[in-house]
């Protein structure tokens, strides 16, 4: 067997292994409840009646690249209009692919119009793994299973079901990975360093306008040896997480320890990220007892 | 250079997933080669973004805490003075719908570079949100208005910031009329020592 084909056998094993219709549908619920939760936390068409003085530094290119122009909020008001009504259909699974496809280019529009006066990017914001993964799931059988009107027995599942399921777990993923790949390139190694771990917690606890929590951080800031233990632990959360996409077992570890370690960012830097309730997407939602299971694995010629 | 990039970049996107929905009507096929090729182009543009953190949103570097902190600190603080001249801090809800994580960036990046009448622009919207978040809070509805639908169960800002007008005892009583820019500086060792050891620079006040 060539190199060639072992990577093939590799990649269809790893994207086409069977998963069942309840763990996607759950990954259409999740993604969608993810994006209901911060649209409706924000005024986002708002921002487009900001006085044009904030525009000032944003290029035309990046206008071009997301659609929007400011002085346009009625507008904006009728997009996210239809954006959550999409979103809802996608929860409840009514019209769901059309309804995935349709919520994740509105939030491709809308959420870098929260940020668009300062930066193109509203990658903190919590809406980036949603469009990503809303608009895989549009192309997929993402409403086999727990969707209104479907009855109590749910599609089996199989291949068509692993791929959207995968890649969407992979973009869940990625923020661990390339923060830690961040923190190589920008410093290496001593990124983890006790040194540079105080000076992140006291960068993150010292100004009273951007801190809640205050004390364990500075706390933990005047411990060396638990700063360089945090350090370590961060770099290896942010470049380990991604064994939850290999191994089902290490996810009895990895999602609890992901969890801790949000919450003892939360406490310790006051950062809250937005994203971490997708962690659930690992979380097998496969068939109960009475249901039908998909083939325990990929048959081995799944090539067209 | 990089907006165009990522743009195009998030079109191929949809060119393949446009792909992939065809082949499942049979218009192209087969279908696990598109499928396929989606997979790879998903997986080429995020990891691009990733490996290199040139940031293709929504393909993103996700840059969290990356680099080493700075030992030299700075930020901005907006102040607003009120109908007796008394500085008065302002609850970072003033600023909604802006977050406060955007706007204090922002003040320091840009509003510095703004002619005198463009400042002035802003500072006057800047100040009637203070002052209309002021009197709501005062009156007891609570400063901001991003927590309309879900409450207490609305998602915080990426920073979490203090809510300064945590109740209505604790607003300012009196009617803001003018804005203060400070730029704040500081060593962060010198800071942990002594919590007063922080340069204010004055950058803009508005006119009353």
């Amino acid at each position: 067997m060539t190199v060639l084909a072992r990577a093939c056998g590799g990649w269809d094993r790893f994207w086409f292994a069977p998963e069942s219709a309840r763990s996607l549908a759950a990954a259409r619920i999740l993604l969608s409840a993810q994006a209901l939760w911060i649209l409706l936390s924000r005024d986002i068409p708002a921002l487009s009646a900001l006085p044009v003085e904030f525009w000032t530094d944003v290029p035309m290119s990046a206008r071009w690249r997301f659609l929007i122009w400011e002085g346009h909020a009625g507008l904006e008001r009728a997009l996210q209009a239809v954006a959550l009504a999409a979103l809802v259909g996608a929860l409840l699974g009514v019209a769901a692919r059309a309804c995935c496809l349709l919520a994740a280019l509105l939030l491709y529009h809308l959420a870098p119009l929260e940020t668009l006066f300062f930066t193109p990017s509203p990658w903190a914001k919590g809406l980036t793994l949603p469009v990503l993964g809303l608009l895989t799931l549009s192309l997929s059988p993402c409403a086999d299973a727990l969707r209104i009107g479907g009855g109590k027995r749910a599609a089996a599942g199989g291949p068509e079901h692993g791929w959207p399921l995968r890649l969407a777990q992979l973009f869940v993923c990625q923020p661990y990975l390339f923060s830690g790949i961040a923190k190589l390139e920008s410093a290496g190694l001593g990124w983890a360093s006790a040194a540079n771990i105080r000076a992140w917690l006291l960068l993150a606890n010292q100004d009273d306008q951007l801190a809640v929590f205050r004390a364990p951080g500075l706390w933990l800031a005047d411990h060396p040896a638990l700063c360089a233990a945090m350090g370590a632990a961060g770099l290896a959360m942010d470049l380990g997480f991604i064994l939850v996409l290999f191994s089902r077992r290490s996810r009895w570890v990895l999602l609890p320890a992901a969890a801790l370690f949000h919450a003892a960012i939360l406490v310790t830097q006051n950062y809250a990220f937005l994203s971490a309730p997708l962690l659930l997407i690992f979380v097998d939602w496969g068939p109960r007892d009475g249901a039908r299971r998909p083939p325990a694995a990929a048959p081995p010629t799944t090539r067209a | 250079m990089l907006n165009v990039a990522s743009g195009l970049g998030f079109l191929g996107f949809l060119a393949v997933a446009l792909l992939v929905a065809l082949s499942e009507r049979g218009i192209v096929g087969p279908r696990r080669r598109f499928v396929n090729l989606f997979l790879v182009y998903a997986v080429a543009a995020s990891f691009a973004a990733g490996l290199s953190q040139k940031d293709a949103w929504p393909f993103a570097r996700w840059p969290m805490a990356g680099g080493r902190a700075a030992t030299e600190a700075s930020n901005v603080r907006i102040v607003a003075l009120d109908e007796d001249g008394v500085e008065r801090g302002i609850d970072y809800r003033a600023w909604q719908p802006m977050a406060f994580d955007e706007l204090v960036p922002w003040m320091h990046r840009t509003f510095e570079r703004l002619p005198r009448a463009a400042q002035d622009r802003v500072a006057a919207h800047l100040l009637a949100l203070a002052e209309s978040a002021r009197a709501k809070a005062r009156a007891g509805g609570g400063a901001g208005y991003l927590d309309r639908y879900l409450g207490p169960l609305a998602a915080p800002e990426f920073d979490l910031h203090p809510r300064a007008w945590s109740s209505p005892e604790a607003v300012p009583p009196r009617r803001f009329v003018s804005l203060r820019v400070y730029r704040e500086s500081w060593n962060q060792e010198e800071r942990g020592r002594d919590p007063s050891r922080v340069t204010r620079t004055l950058l803009y006040e508005s006119p009353r």
